[in-house]
């Protein structure tokens, strides 16, 4: 699928009893609002807040990204049990970060079939080389599962996020096209 | 503070034996020298410049940079020789997050003589100071142990590898990642 395309209408997806479709940036911020742990939710809230992203920060070129817009995550019943995106699509490096939010207890059951298709929508479609998965600290559960998908934690960004005056690391964890094609 | 208040009227950092100041398009010459010596370019995350003309497009998007008051890289000049001898400086500014990515490069002629590691605290120090930064940021590739020396003694943290972070020269290449915190260069100061 070419680039352009996925910018113009990201793809609906229906993979692992899920439903992935395109929802407005500030109706996913609403529902992240309600269920997001601290970092996925700040992540989100850069993307798609406007007064947060590309505008306040200042680039030089190589590092110019795309923003996708969010899908919304539904059940077969039509239930909305979460939100997820990948986050600055960089062309020139071939990678993006993915945050999920979805709703707690029920929701969390559903994290690993979340990942599995964005992985794979982010590696065959998008032609990603990298993904990553920022997760904050107080995310223990959600990183046993991004471990268990095979994603490496690469380390520790210290103070990396600023919110309400606090700081918060960011613990890096990414997976690479060469692992994943080793997986299939 | 917006990134405009910095960056439209950008100062110069003295120290000991440099002065880090706005580039112009006299520097050409100068940069041309550095910028095309494949070994000095080895691990950056740009092409060597071929010809001279590569070196005045370089020199000209910074003017037009520091004209818009965008983030940019002061020219690091050598006080006793009055030539420009490397570029150094903020390459990414997220004023949300208060933090900022450090880039840097000096010819291979003035390695190994403690000019990086000079030039790099002037600019920490002008991070914290004035620019109200908490955390300052900056990667190499794992090959460029010198690059990764200059950030140890300016005392930064290595954080871990980034794998296949960025495609330049063609191809992916793992990155180093350091970082220094507001508290930690305050403590380095006192």
């Amino acid at each position: 699928m070419a680039v352009d395309s996925i910018l113009a209408a990201l793809p609906t997806i229906a993979s692992e009893g899920l439903l992935l479709r395109e929802i407005a940036p500030l109706a996913a911020l609403e529902l992240a609002g309600r269920w997001a742990s601290q970092v996925p939710l700040m992540l989100l809230r850069d993307a798609y807040l406007p007064e947060g992203g590309p505008a306040s920060a200042a680039a030089a070129e190589p590092y110019a990204t795309h923003q996708l817009p969010p899908w919304g995550i539904a059940l077969a019943d039509g239930r909305a049990i979460g939100v997820c995106g990948f986050l600055e699509w960089s062309l020139r490096h071939s990678r993006a970060p993915l945050v999920v939010a979805l709703e707690p207890g029920d929701g969390d059951a559903y994290l690993a079939g979340v990942l599995r298709t964005m992985i794979d929508f982010g590696f065959r479609i998008m032609e990603l080389n990298r993904i990553e998965a920022p997760l904050g600290r107080e995310d223990a559960g959600p990183r046993e599962v991004v471990a268990s998908m095979g994603m490496r934690h690469e380390g520790t960004l210290r103070k990396e996020l600023l919110s309400d005056g606090s700081f918060f690391d960011v613990e890096l964890y990414a997976t690479l096209r060469e692992d994943w094609r080793g997986s299939a | 503070m917006t990134i405009q208040e910095i960056f439209a009227d950008l100062p110069s950092l003295v120290t000991e034996r440099l002065i880090l100041r706005r580039m112009s398009m006299d520097d050409a010459a100068d940069m041309f020298e550095n910028s095309s010596d494949p070994e000095m370019t080895r691990h950056v995350g740009w092409e060597a410049h071929k010809t001279i003309e590569d070196s005045r497009a370089f020199l000209a998007t910074v003017v037009e940079q520091y004209h818009n008051g965008h983030v940019a890289s002061w020219g690091i000049e050598h006080r006793a020789e009055g030539r420009l001898i490397g570029t150094g400086g903020f390459v990414y500014w997220n004023i949300a997050h208060a933090r900022a990515e450090i880039g840097y490069a000096i010819g291979r002629r003035y390695w190994s003589q403690g000019y990086m590691t000079e030039a790099v605290g002037a600019i920490l120090s002008f991070g914290f100071q004035r620019m109200g930064l908490n955390r300052i940021e900056a990667r190499c590739e794992v090959e460029n142990i010198g690059s990764a020396r200059v950030m140890e003694k300016c005392g930064m943290s290595f954080e871990g590898v980034l794998r296949q972070h960025m495609f330049v020269r063609g191809g992916f290449r793992d990155l180093r990642m350091y970082s220094i915190l507001r508290q930690e260069w305050e403590r380095s100061q006192a």
